[in-house]
């Protein structure tokens, strides 16, 4: 990236989004500034409920911010989400169990239109991608959580998005099962150089994933600190190991208890 | 979390247990009847029961196995009658739920109408019905299908209305109306309209059956079941009800089966 004016893979400025409800309004999210470069991987980690699902979510034009804008590679979201530029990977799995594991992946591209035998061609490459290439006639119910939250990174990967946006996707599962997906993701990111944001609410998946981390307060929603992560890529399994590793998650966690602090 | 799988766990009663398979479902139920009908038939015969009041088992079986091929073609026709009406009952009301799932006030006049209708003794409505179509088997296809939609609806409808997070999915990828219906709306409902089925199609041979009392095709279970009795033919009588329960126990079959087969990919439906 050469050009001071490239482009950016995602950008916020003055995002604010306020819920109406009975109990009172709730500001979810308060002047979030955000930048990501192309092909950057961006964490945003902080407590539950400081808004950093409606985040995501106003990225990918699932709800609307009140006020500020946010680009998606230069454009709107809806228009981005038109344009096939990002997938999505959900907190839940979010198959569909009435399909197989190979029909869930070519979803996106049937609605794009994408002829059977080309869908199913990528649908088998995305799934050789996530190693379940074994388990194409598998009904989601027969696989792990895990395994399952595979199929879906296949499925949002499917139409060669060129950002990623992932909520808590590794949220629900055990943390031996976490970090080898954790391995996993950055051996697929190595492949595609697509741009991610990534919601957690683990400090170790933050730091190990991500070129930056953004550490939100809770109530109003906004990010107090952004941390560059400067451990070399390719990450492995050596990477956890390194004491700037864990430098950087001690700061990460200082971080977090601040931002709580200050509420 | 999502909402199949909520009514999965409902659904894992009615699971069989296999393990214990021959002695509770079949063996128990075998010596229950089997004792019940000794009882019946010695009942009758040492207490010198007259036939016309209450004839013995053995007599009834007698008089089944020879009539046999006619009443198969009575329990053919209330069973394709009561198809019909299951089928256009189903479809107007699945359709109508798809429909105004979307449309709150809508929704809510026409479930309370439904809860109405299934208040109502059903059977009240058969004359309205043969002002409309005579005393005709078409009568008693509407009849079934006043029976079974509202039944069809309140299902359909609860299908219809939840959302979850597959609707987020299909607005992401950016899916239209009708990959949206055929991808997500319908299969989600299925499963509630297959619980709809278990309780509307065994519904749908009582309907039929007492509606035919009042007349229709003269060929029918109903109508085969009121003529025999005005002239006393107690044992034929008999031999037809053995009849409407076997139709029972066939339809109830059959759903169970389509049950099994197009929620295949539901987790409930596998064995352990």
């Amino acid at each position: 990236m050469t050009n001071e004016m490239a482009t950016l893979g995602l950008q916020a400025s003055g995002v604010g989004k306020r819920f109406l409800s009975k109990g009172g309004d709730v500001q979810a999210l308060e002047a979030v500034e955000l930048e990501v470069a192309q092909g950057g991987f961006t964490s945003v980690i902080g407590p539950s409920g400081c808004g950093k699902s409606t985040l995501l979510k106003a990225f990918s034009d699932l709800l609307e911010p009140s006020t500020g804008e946010l680009s998606v590679n230069g454009k709107s979201p809806a228009e981005a989400r038109a344009a096939r530029e990002f997938g999505v990977v959900f907190q839940s799995p979010n198959l569909l169990p009435w399909r197989t594991v190979l029909r869930n992946v070519t979803l996106p591209l049937q609605v794009m239109g994408v002829g059977r035998l080309t869908r199913n061609q990528t649908a088998n490459e995305m799934l050789e991608l996530v190693g379940l290439a074994s388990f194409t006639r598998h009904h989601p119910w027969q696989l792990s959580g895990g395994m399952q939250q595979r199929v879906a990174i296949a499925r949002a990967l499917s139409t060669n998005p060129s950002v990623l946006l992932m909520d808590e996707p590794f949220g629900a599962l055990d943390e031996i099962t976490r970090d080898r997906l954790n391995l996993e993701l950055m051996r697929i990111w190595g492949k595609l150089s697509a741009t991610i944001l990534f919601i957690t609410h683990s400090i170790t998946e933050a730091v190990f994933l991500s070129s930056q981390v953004a550490v939100m307060s809770s109530r109003p929603g906004r990010i107090t600190r952004l941390i560059e992560v400067d451990l070399p890529y390719p990450r492995n399994a050596q990477t956890r190991d390194m004491p700037e590793f864990y430098e950087l998650v001690i700061e990460v966690r200082r971080a977090l208890v601040e931002a709580s602090g200050a509420t | 979390m999502t909402r199949t799988e909520a009514i999965g766990s409902k659904d894992a009663r009615s699971r069989v247990d296999w393990a214990n398979f021959p002695v509770g479902v079949v063996l128990i139920p075998t010596l229950f009847f089997v004792v019940l009908l000794t009882i019946w038939e010695l009942a009758v015969r040492l207490g010198d029961v007259h036939v016309l009041m209450l004839p013995a088992p053995s007599v009834i079986w007698v008089k089944f196995v020879e009539d046999f091929d006619i009443l198969v073609e009575l329990a053919r026709n209330t069973g394709v009658e009561s198809a019909k009406g299951v089928l256009v009952g189903s479809v107007i009301a699945i359709t109508l739920a798809a429909l105004v799932h979307g449309i709150r006030w809508l929704n809510q006049g026409l479930l309370s109408y439904s809860s109405t209708v299934k208040a109502l003794p059903v059977v009240a409505l058969y004359p309205v019905m043969t002002v409309f179509f005579g005393v005709t088997s078409k009568a008693v296809v509407a009849m079934v299908c006043v029976g079974v939609a509202p039944i069809m609806f309140t299902f359909a409808s609860r299908g219809f209305s939840g959302t979850s997070e597959h609707d987020d999915l299909m607005r992401s990828i950016s899916a239209g109306w009708l990959t949206r219906m055929t991808a997500l709306v319908l299969p989600r409902a299925l499963p509630y309209v297959m619980a709809g089925l278990r309780t509307a199609v065994p519904l749908s041979i009582i309907i039929a059956i007492i509606s035919e009392y009042f007349g229709g095709s003269v060929s029918t279970l109903g109508a085969y079941i009121r003529r025999e009795s005005t002239m006393l033919h107690t044992v034929q009588v008999w031999s037809a009800i053995v009849m409407a329960c076997l139709l029972g126990v066939l339809v109830f079959v059959a759903v169970s089966m389509l049950d099994r087969y197009f929620l295949r990919w539901h987790a409930s439906r596998q064995e352990a």
